[in-house]
């Protein structure tokens, strides 16, 4: 596979300077850059909780694309964050297998609790409510994700355990923030 | 040869042999695992018969392609020009996003070395030397796993450069989507593979010519390949055995909803829906009734009481209009409401299409705002015969399948329950309590 040369125009981008022992990894794997896109996002998204269009910019850089191309992928897959979401994104199963199973009255529970509806945070800054399509887990419905831990066969007592192992920090943040670490 | 019923009841589990439960509650198959159960002799066996031989042996198989069309992939694979000219990919599709499906999750958490011996086997037959294995970005663990087993595999240079001393070289890749069921088409998953929106490619030019990077490309589902290893190590005579006529081998079924034991169950093909529900699920949850099932995902036909005892397999459902999928079967009883259903599932279709083609992009749309009307109490006289228009009207004209998936849950439930849909009407609203809406 001939390796991509990540050009030396990217000094400047202070994207790719935080990343860059995980972006020169990454060119490895593509024949193209613009396959590393994705991945980048993630990276983005890992570090930030969302994707402002000012980092879109560098990630186009990066990925020998435009903005505009940046912007098309990001607004297209739902699990890009375009906003700032809360420490713990809860992403609720909304499927038909899940519905059969009381996901309906698991968003209700939550919003009722939370306060807060789809894609909303709450005002404390922990908890942002998302909805999700089959998560591959049917036969422990109803499930949700609470930022990438599977929770399953899900009752309210448990809801109500993982909230407060969320508000008293006993799990991992949806993201990083920027220390330096990649 | 077909599998009788007792053939089916006494089968071992191979692809789930091992496997605990759907979710990943058990020990992760290491490699020093898999090869005290043979692994990677199979890829070896490859290597002494050769590519072509390779090839031979998985088209004489007749391996349906597990992934929902059941194609059979050696067809598929023999489609790949037998040169090097250009670079040639195995695109594994781990996007697992079929509602009711979760067959592929635990051969992925729990099996990973199973599906990369797969995928070796899959790059030598078809010259190919660069695997992607394309995993849904919400399937954390599995991409743990199969990362993990990665490693491994490249430290026992069971992947890498000149494997074996047999000069074959393969390499893998994990590459994560974001969030799009689209991508699970073999076109879209190319296009986001290649750093864009997932949008289906028009064909031809077929992947096998021009795929990802233009190049001779094979995408298979993740339990197709996870057979492959299984053939070389047991034999054709073995796989050809079990199944039914033109339906060989065995599935991995995954049953959820309103039954009792909802779960994975790895059986020969052509198991009846009767015998899924009944003799393996429980039944039945609560003693009530059942009322109707999709047997392959939700994007097929429902099955109702008069179906139950249609085999199972790729070719027999199709006769009453309807399809195997994904083998991702979802039952509903007797409390369920059909509108209800519908209109969970088109808000699905509806947010997953690409938008490409307007009988599906605006299609989807319009049938989503009727049941939402129908559910709310504001359907119209003439809603039904506008769902039965739309659908009419989708099917076989856009790029990819996703429209006709769309009208799944109307399709053969229309004719059958048209009265409930009208009483929706008629009665300005949803006639059914729907307590399994609740959560306790």
């Amino acid at each position: 596979m001939p390796e991509i040369v990540i050009a030396n125009n990217l000094v400047a981008n202070a994207l790719y300077q935080r990343h860059r022992g995980c972006i020169d990894a990454l060119a490895k794997n593509y024949p193209d850059r613009r396959s590393m896109l994705l991945p980048v996002l993630w990276m983005i998204q890992e570090e930030d909780g969302w994707i402002s269009e000012d980092i879109m910019s560098e990630a186009a850089e990066i990925c020998d694309c435009t903005t505009a191309q940046v912007m098309e992928v990001v607004s297209f897959y739902v699990m890009y964050n375009r906003e700032p979401v809360g420490k713990y994104v809860l992403g609720i199963c909304a499927t038909l297998p899940c519905a059969l199973c009381g996901s309906d009255g698991l968003f209700d529970y939550l919003q009722e609790k939370l306060g807060i509806g789809w894609d909303e945070t709450t005002e404390d800054g922990l908890f942002t409510i998302q909805r999700r399509e089959c998560l591959g887990a049917c036969s422990e419905a109803p499930v949700m994700l609470v930022n990438t831990a599977l929770e399953s066969k899900l009752k309210r007592v448990m809801v109500d355990r993982i909230l407060e192992e969320c508000r008293a920090g006993d799990r991992k943040p949806s993201f990083g923030g920027r220390n330096g670490t990649s | 040869m077909a599998s009788t019923k007792q053939e089916r009841k006494n089968y071992q589990p191979v692809l789930c042999e091992g496997v605990t439960g759907t979710l990943m509650n058990g020990r992760t198959e290491s490699l020093a695992d898999y090869r005290s159960r043979g692994g990677y002799d199979a890829i070896r066996k490859c290597l002494d018969l050769g590519e072509d031989k390779v090839l031979e042996v998985v088209k004489e198989a007749n391996v349906r392609g597990r992934g929902g069309a059941g194609f059979p992939a050696g067809t598929k694979w023999s489609f790949i020009p037998r040169n090097r000219d250009k670079p040639h990919y195995i695109c594994v599709n781990a996007d697992e996003s079929e509602p009711g499906t979760f067959s592929n999750r635990p051969v992925l958490e729990q099996r990973p070395h199973l599906l990369l011996e797969g995928c070796l086997i899959a790059a030598y037959a078809t010259l190919a030397e660069h695997v992607y294995i394309y995993i849904r970005k919400e399937y954390y663990e599995a991409t743990e796993m199969i990362k993990a087993a990665i490693d491994e595999a490249y430290q026992a240079e069971f992947l890498g450069k000149n494997l074996f001393g047999s000069g074959f070289n393969c390499d893998v890749y994990v590459h994560n989507g974001a969030g799009a069921y689209i991508c699970g088409e073999e076109t879209a998953l190319i296009e986001s593979l290649e750093g864009k929106r997932g949008y289906p490619r028009i064909r031809p030019p077929f992947p096998a010519i021009q795929g990802l990077y233009q190049c001779p490309t094979v995408v298979n589902n993740v339990e197709t390949l996870a057979i492959m290893p299984e053939i070389f190590r047991r034999g054709l005579a073995w796989y050809n055995a079990m199944g039914t006529e033109g339906n060989p081998g065995m599935t991995v079924y995954s049953i959820s909803g309103h039954v009792r034991k909802p779960g994975n169950y790895e059986l020969p093909l052509g198991v009846t829906m009767r015998e899924l529900i009944y003799d393996y699920a429980g039944g039945i949850r609560d003693n009530n009734k059942f009322k109707a099932v999709y047997p392959g995902g939700s994007s097929v036909p429902l099955l109702f009481e008069e179906d139950l005892d249609v085999p199972m397999d790729f070719d027999e459902p199709k006769k009453i209009g309807t399809y195997l999928g994904s083998t991702g079967i979802i039952v509903m009883d007797d409390t369920t409401c059909l509108v209800w259903q519908a209109l969970n599932l088109m808000h699905f279709y509806w947010e997953e299409s690409c938008g490409q083609c307007t009988p599906c992009r605006e299609g989807t749309n319009w049938m989503y705002k009727i049941l939402t009307r129908l559910e709310n109490g504001e359907g119209r006289q003439g809603d039904i015969e506008l769902l039965e228009s739309i659908t009419g009207n989708i099917v076989g004209r856009s790029i990819c399948a996703l429209g006709e998936f769309s009208t799944g849950s109307l399709s053969r439930t229309l004719p059958k329950f048209r009265e409930e849909f009208q009483a929706h009407i008629d009665r300005c609203g949803c006639p059914f309590e729907k307590d399994y809406t609740k959560f306790n």
